[in-house]
Order: C-alpha cells, then sequence, then structure tokens
C-alpha cells in the first residue's frame, strides 16, 4: 500500500478531532500533536517520493533484464542508459550495460561502460572477466601508463573511493577519540595505541587522498567508432597520423570546437572528432 | 505541239499524284461484336488508311459509358491487285459501365493539317442473367461459408475464377462496406476442376469476412479485372511457343452473384461482468516457471489466449499483488494467423513474481470470458490457482573437508588433465533487483568528507580547550586537588625514602587537598575533628588520629614502628577516607 494514501487518511481522520471544538483533555496535547503531524509530513513526503521513485527503477530494471534475457539487446541498452544517469549510478547497472553493448557489438561503449563499473565495484569478479574478455577483442595495443604512487600504493585498485574514504573516516575518528581520551589520562597503552593509530590514519588518509586525486585527475577515455582517423589539426583535411579502433583507451588532453586532442601514452598525440571518443569519468 | 504534249502530260501527273494520294485517306471505325453484356471487353479498331503516320492519336466520340482501355497501335502495307495501300490501325479495348444502346464514333484525326472523320456504330449492351455467366471460357463464383453469423463473428468469403484460357495480371475488387471487414486467409489457391466435361483452371481467394454491427448486409458482386492472353491466328504451332507476357492482350472483367449477409447481435442475457467483446473459439493455458525459488529470485507466469476471432479483443489481464511480493508485467504480444478456419492468432502475457520473504505465495486464477459462436453462448477460461514455494535467501553453505588417509591418498593420487580451454564468451548480467536498483556515485558528497575527516578534530580541539578552561579557575583546581589527594598520599607513601616527618606532612597535604582546608600544623586531635565534620566513621578517624599519635611519638622519641608499615597503613586510612566521603 502506497505510503501517501496511508498517510492522507491518517491525516484526514485527525482533522476533525483537532478542527471541531475539541474537548478539555485534547486541548492540553493540541500543540504537540500538531508539532507531530508537522514531523510526519516533513519525514513521510520525502519517503514517499522515494518510495515512487523506487517502484519505477525497479519495474526499469525488470523490464531492462527481461530485454536482454529474450535477446532484445537494442532495447536493454536504451533501458540500461535510461537508468544509468550521472546522478543515479550504480556498478551492477554499468555492468549489465556493458554486457548489452558487448552483445549490439558496440565494443567501444561496452568497455566504457565496464571501466565506469570498475569505479564503483572494483573487485567484482563477473566484471573483471567481462572486461578482459572485451579487451581482449580490441584491435590496437595500447601500452599502460602507471605512475609512482600507484604502483607504491597498489591496493587504491581494489577499493573504490567511498571506501577508501570510510576507512579513512574511521582511523581519524579512533586518532582523535584516543587523543581525547589522553587529555583525561597519560597511561602508557594509549601512548603506544597512538603511536599505531597514527601510522594507520596516515595510510589510509593518503590513499583516500591519492585515490581522490587520480580521479580527480584521471582523464581516460575510451574510443567509440569502429574507427577512427587521428589527425594533425581539429579539420578533417589535416594529415592523419594514425588509426584507432574501438575500445582504444586514451588520454583526454582537451577539446576544442567538436574535436578532441588525444594523447597515448607512448607520445603519440592527435586530433578526433568529439563525437567518437567519451571520457571514463565524466568531467563535473 | 508534241513537246507542249508531253510537257503538259508530265505536269499534270505531277499534279495529279498529291490529289490522287489525299483522295486515299481515310478512316474507319469498327467493333467485334453488336451486342455485348457488362463485363464484356469490346475490341474496337480505328484503320487509318492512306498514310504510314499521323501527326496525333484519333479522337473519338461516344464512350462516355465506357472504360477504354489503349490496345497498342500498328502500321500496315498491304499489295491486292498490284495496289500498295498503307495504313495505320489503332486498338481499343471498351468494358461497358452500363445497359443500354451507345451510338459509338465517329473518330476524327488530323493528317496533313486536314481533318479526317470516321463512320460510327451501334452497340447494345444488355442486362447480364441473374446467376451470372456460369459459363464459358472463364466465371467468377462466390460464396459465404456461412450466411447468418453474430457481431464480430467470422464466416469465410470465398472467391473462385474459372477459366480455360490464357489470363494474366488479374486484380480483385471487393465489395466496399464500412462496417464489413475483409481479412485475406493465406495466399490464392490455384488446382483444376472439370466442369460440364470441360477441364478448368480454379483461381481461389479465401477471405475472413465480420462484420461490427447487426443488420442485413447485400454484398455486391466482386469484380476481377484480367488481361486475356490473345490466340495468335497465324499458326497454331506459333502458340505454343507464345510467350503470355508478350503476346498482345485484352482486358477482360467478370463479376460475381451478389450474396447476403446476416448479422445477429450479440445476446444481452448471460453476458459476464467482465466480457470485453471476445468472439469466437478460444483457449487458455497457463503456466508458472519455477514454481520453488529463493527469496529476491523471479518465477514468471505465462498466460496464453489462442483461438479462432478477434484476437485484438483479448483483454490485458491483471494480475492480483499478493502479499510481500512485487509483480512486474511484461508487455503482451499478439500473434495473428490465419488458418482454413479463418484468422485468429495467440496473445501471450507474462507476470514476473518476486518474493521478498520465504513462505507460499497464492497466485489467484485469471479468467477471460468470451461468446462460443459454436454454441452461441458466452464462455469463461480460468487459469489454475497457483502456489509459489519461497525459499529463503542464498546462504553459503557449510564446507565440509574430509581428510583421506594417507593410504587412501596414495591410492587416489592419479595423473590429472589440462583443462582445455573450448570456448569464450562473457558472464551473464546481475539480476539483483535491490542491489541494482541502490543509488551510488563515485565521489562522496563534499559535506560528508568535511564531517567524516574534520569533524573528530573539532571535537578534539572542542575538548581540549574545556580541559584547559577547567584548570585554570580556582574551584576547578581546587577540586582537581581533592580528586586527587588520595592518589598523591599514596604515591609519596610508596617511595621508600619518606621519613616520619615527610609522612606527617602528606597526611597533612592529603587533608588540605581532599577538604579543602588550610591546616598549618597537623594534630591528632584536629585530625579527628575534621574527619568526623566530614562524616567519617569514627573507626577510620581513630585510626589515623592513632596513626599521627604513633607518626609525632616516632618524630620526637626517634622510636617506634617501622616507617614503612606507617606509610601503608597511612595509604589504607586515606583509601578508607575516600571510599567514606565520595
Amino acid at each position: 500500500m502506497p505510503i501517501t494514501s496511508n498517510g492522507q487518511r491518517y491525516l484526514s481522520s485527525m482533522k476533525p478531532a483537532l478542527r471541531n471544538g475539541c474537548p478539555k483533555s485534547f486541548r492540553s496535547i493540541r500543540g504537540p500533536a500538531l508539532l507531530c503531524l508537522w514531523l510526519s509530513l516533513v519525514l513521510i513526503l520525502p519517503l514517499t517520493a522515494f518510495g515512487v521513485q523506487g517502484d519505477s527503477v525497479e519495474e526499469k530494471i525488470f523490464k531492462a533484464n527481461q530485454a536482454y534475457k529474450e535477446d532484445r539487446f537494442t532495447d536493454a541498452v536504451a533501458l540500461y542508459r535510461e537508468l544509468t544517469t550521472e546522478e543515479n549510478e550504480n556498478g551492477e547497472l554499468y555492468y549489465n550495460l556493458g554486457n548489452a553493448y558487448l552483445r549490439s557489438n558496440q565494443l567501444g561503449r561496452a568497455i566504457l561502460s565496464y571501466q565506469r563499473a570498475r569505479l564503483l565495484m572494483p573487485r567484482d569478479a563477473d566484471l573483471k572477466f567481462n572486461l578482459r574478455y572485451a579487451l581482449d577483442q580490441t584491435r590496437d595495443e595500447v601500452p599502460g601508463n602507471r605512475d609512482l604512487f600507484t604502483q607504491a600504493f597498489f591496493w587504491l585498485d581494489a577499493f573504490n573511493l567511498k571506501e577508501l574514504y570510510w576507512g579513512a573516516a574511521a582511523f581519524n575518528l579512533v586518532f582523535w577519540g584516543l587523543l581525547f581520551i589522553r587529555l583525561f589520562t597519560k597511561a602508557e597503552w594509549t601512548y603506544y595505541t597512538f603511536l599505531v593509530i597514527l601510522f594507520l590514519t596516515l595510510l589510509a588518509s593518503g590513499s583516500f587522498g591519492i585515490k581522490w586525486y587520480e580521479l580527480k585527475t584521471d582523464r581516460r577515455a575510451v574510443i567509440l567508432a569502429e574507427e577512427v582517423n587521428v589527425l594533425a589539426g581539429p579539420d578533417v583535411k589535416d594529415t592523419i597520423l594514425f588509426k584507432l579502433h574501438a575500445g582504444a583507451q586514451v588520454n583526454y588532453e582537451r577539446d576544442d570546437d567538436g574535436w578532441a586532442l588525444i594523447g597515448l601514452s607512448d607520445s603519440k598525440r592527435g586530433w578526433i572528432e568529439k563525437g567518437n571518443i567519451e571520457r571514463v569519468v565524466r568531467p563535473r | 505541239m508534241r513537246k507542249f504534249f508531253w510537257a503538259s502530260m508530265i505536269l499534270g501527273l505531277a499534279l495529279l499524284i498529291p490529289f490522287q494520294a489525299r483522295a486515299d485517306i481515310s478512316l474507319t471505325l469498327e467493333l467485334d461484336r453488336a451486342e455485348a453484356v457488362p463485363g464484356d471487353s469490346i475490341r474496337m479498331v480505328v484503320s487509318l488508311s492512306g498514310v504510314r503516320e499521323s501527326e496525333s492519336d484519333p479522337v473519338i466520340s461516344g464512350l462516355e459509358n465506357f472504360i477504354v482501355n489503349p490496345g497498342g497501335r500498328s502500321s500496315r502495307i498491304e499489295i491486292m491487285n498490284g495496289n500498295v495501300t498503307k495504313g495505320v490501325d489503332y486498338t481499343y479495348f471498351l468494358q461497358p459501365k452500363k445497359v443500354g444502346t451507345f451510338q459509338i464514333g465517329p473518330a476524327r484525326i488530323k493528317v496533313d493539317d486536314r481533318s479526317v472523320q470516321s463512320n460510327h456504330v451501334s452497340l447494345v449492351v444488355k442486362k447480364a442473367s441473374a446467376q451470372g455467366d456460369q459459363s464459358g471460357d472463364i466465371f467468377l463464383k462466390t460464396e459465404l461459408s456461412k450466411d447468418n453469423v453474430f457481431v464480430e463473428a467470422q464466416t469465410i468469403y470465398t472467391l473462385r475464377l474459372f477459366y480455360r484460357i490464357r489470363i494474366r495480371d488479374v486484380s480483385l475488387g471487393l465489395p466496399e462496406n464500412p462496417e464489413l471487414t475483409f481479412k485475406q486467409l493465406g495466399k490464392p489457391g490455384e488446382y483444376q476442376r472439370t466442369i460440364g466435361g470441360q477441364p478448368y483452371q480454379v483461381l481461389e481467394v479465401r477471405y475472413a469476412l465480420t462484420a461490427s454491427a447487426a443488420g442485413e448486409f447485400p454484398l455486391e458482386p466482386a469484380r476481377m479485372v484480367m488481361q486475356v492472353v490473345q490466340r495468335n491466328r497465324r499458326s497454331l504451332f506459333n502458340n505454343f511457343f507464345d510467350d503470355p507476357f508478350s503476346s498482345p492482350s485484352r482486358p477482360q472483367t467478370v463479376v460475381s452473384e451478389p450474396l447476403v449477409l446476416t448479422v445477429h447481435p450479440i445476446p444481452d442475457a448471460g453476458r459476464p461482468a467482465d466480457f470485453s467483446g471476445l468472439v469466437g473459439d478460444f483457449k487458455l493455458s497457463s503456466t508458472l516457471e519455477p514454481d520453488h525459488i529463493k527469496a529476491g529470485e523471479s518465477a514468471t507466469l505465462t498466460v496464453q489466449v489462442t483461438g479462432v476471432g478477434n484476437v485484438n479483443r483479448i483483454p490485458d489481464l491483471k494480475v492480483p499483488e499478493p502479499a510481500q511480493t512485487k509483480v512486474y508485467a511484461d508487455q503482451p504480444t499478439i500473434q495473428t494467423e490465419n488458418t482454413e478456419a479463418g484468422s485468429g492468432g495467440t496473445k501471450i502475457m507474462k507476470w514476473a513474481f518476486v518474493p521478498e520473504k520465504p513462505g507460499i505465495v497464492e497466485i489467484q486464477p485469471l479468467s477471460v470470458s468470451f461468446f462460443d459462436t459454436g454454441s452461441g453462448a458466452y464462455k469463461k477460461l480460468e487459469t489454475p490457482a497457483y502456489s509459489l514455494s519461497v525459499e529463503p535467501g542464498r546462504e553459503p553453505a557449510p564446507v565440509v573437508v574430509q581428510p583421506s588417509a594417507p593410504q587412501q591418498k596414495a591410492e587416489e593420487t592419479t595423473a590429472k588433465n589440462q583443462i582445455e580451454e573450448l570456448g569464450q564468451d562473457i558472464l551473464p548480467i546481475h539480476t539483483n533487483i535491490h542491489r541494482l536498483a541502490k543509488s551510488q556515485s563515485v565521489f562522496p558528497k563534499n559535506g560528508l568528507i568535511g564531517l567524516g575527516l574534520f569533524g573528530p578534530f573539532m571535537i578534539y580541539l572542542a575538548g581540549f580547550f574545556l580541559t584547559r578552561l577547567r584548570k585554570t579557575t580556582p574551584e576547578s583546581t581546587a577540586q582537581s586537588k581533592a580528586r586527587k589527594a588520595c592518589k598523591i598520599l599514596v604515591r609519596e607513601c610508596r617511595r621508600n625514602e619518606l621519613c616520619h616527618q615527610e609522612l606527617i606532612e602528606n597526611i597533612r597535604l592529603f587533608i588540605n587537598d581532599r577538604f579543602r582546608l588550610s591546616i598549618g600544623f597537623l594534630t591528632s586531635q584536629e585530625a579527628a575533628r575534621v574527619l568526623r565534620e566530614k562524616g567519617v566513621t569514627p573507626e577510620t578517624t581513630e585510626k589515623l588520629q592513632a596513626l599521627i599519635a604513633r607518626i609525632e611519638h616516632a618524630i620526637y622519641t626517634g622510636q617506634g614502628q617501622n616507617r614503612t608499615d606507617m606509610a601503608a597503613e597511612a595509604c589504607q586510612i586515606a583509601e578508607a577516607i575516600e571510599k567514606e566521603v565520595r
């Protein structure tokens, strides 16, 4: 039963009692009762909206999954795309979208979706498997590029940013809590515990900070078209420097009037049309 | 004279030839018959003689009551008795639109800026017989499987074209009525039939005919228009090799006899409340797969309604949602098909049930009502009630490892096969709807980051300043001293180097700090008085009084109890005072 109709029935049954010359016994609780009513409205209405929104999202998810199971991959892609907006991201939906793209022979978009899913659920075994499968289908060998920090903090790939944040926040809370305790007692155990917690806090906060920086400066992009010419300048008449194919991962440096400047890690750079490429981390 | 004669002869001949030529141009109009019936195809030829070509085609009057189809143009040269005649023939095929006597012609044509006119002819068009022309080289028959039906019920309308001549390009004109719907059943069929000893080819087309309103509907005759291939008169042998698509042909129309369809209204008596207008003959089937699932998984109920009739009227069934179960309806699909029995099809409806908790989910029966044209009564089709068994969600099964005996292990060691990869594909999609519906984001919200990272620091800072403020006020200092007085005394007493003087001094400091006094010189009586005032028990008071007396005795006489014992006793008494006063 939707909450709204229950809430409305509740309100309508309360109103006459409050409005029509309340008996003495009610007058004393009128104020608190009105306050309760107001609080209920403030709390229930957002829940109602959430509930209604949740129902339509679940129905769409079901229809998308059904379309995929019945091999209607184009319909499945359209429905999953509707669900995965910038405001409402979900790693499992991106994974399903990647599958639907792959079945529709859109390799570039499949890899893009899988990479976006990896930002949210980096340890998912199914995702790793399917992404590996999709990358094996690409035609271009693009060299990888890992900086010193990423190599030193090797565990960063196994956690998403929110998990690292909660880890840092938890250690941070314990650290300052311990210092707070030491305001009142200087027992020896607090000192040694403090040293351990300090180390862990620095490690967790450092990991979070590096991951944050990585994502903020993440300029990875995926080639979407089957084949694109990479030109020397932002004009169709410019010299073709090299070709790239669907699924190739490049660095998105900047854009200019419908063209994007991309680079590969081995210093190859050039311009391609913006419609043929999309960034993994959406710019904010 | 002779020269003048021959010159005039030559001149005269030269002038006469054009006149002679002009005098030979003629235009004639002729029909291949004088009488016809509606549907016949009459051949009309307009012949222009004396020239090989004209500037334009002839204009023929009197053709308003005919459908005119051009049949082509041909040139001819005839040599007869030494005379050479040139000409052009224009051929037309006329189909009468109504009965009557008509004058066709004259035809007019322009040749060398001169207008030439033909003769005119009469044609009598008589009414066709009531039964239509059921004999001859070609005729059309129609029939209804049932001429008494209900509204929206089907009857089969069959057209059969019987012919024993070569025809091509057949087109059909059906009776038109806004309340009648014709739906072709399959492709036209062809077969042979012998009528009156004569073999005929039969072209048969069948339609499912439904009426959307009650009443009597006269069905006008159907018309079939075709091209009849002309026989080549010159040689029967040549006819064998004639290509029907390139041989000359003439248009022909055949009409059928009229029919009457009586449509009765669907009776109101016994009409179910959920009747949607579905008329025909239908069957219903349903399945629930699987019927054993875990909470959070889905089971699909499929309902299929199949039959002959107006399948578009099969209603979209509504499934009541069981408690604690989400129901998702799929888009219904309709597949139409045309069979010998008529036009029908199948409507498939699916629902997914996703129970949230373990137990038994009861799925109520679904029903569809229709009007059975066979029995002339309403019927109700119903699915059975289903029970869906729901088990708790998946838990990891406990793994039991049976260590094998050493001997058994040795025996079990066998050569292992390399796992060969036979194919590659991706893993399937994730289907847990609750996890798919959770909203996530790559970056945590800025407010949350601030709270998580700086919140504890702010709390610590607040605590730090609070504690600092407390220490600076005299009241807080005194309170702090009072709390710590006993601990300080105990700590001091545990120092082994404490002398009697220092011991009594520490006891004095304890009394002063604990009770916020400023006693300069502590005597046993003074200590006892203070303790009594502060509510310490008489027993503890006496103990302290006695201890102080012994310490004083030791100070002044140099004799007495061991310092360490006195210090330990002082600690015990201080802790007892602390407990009694708190």
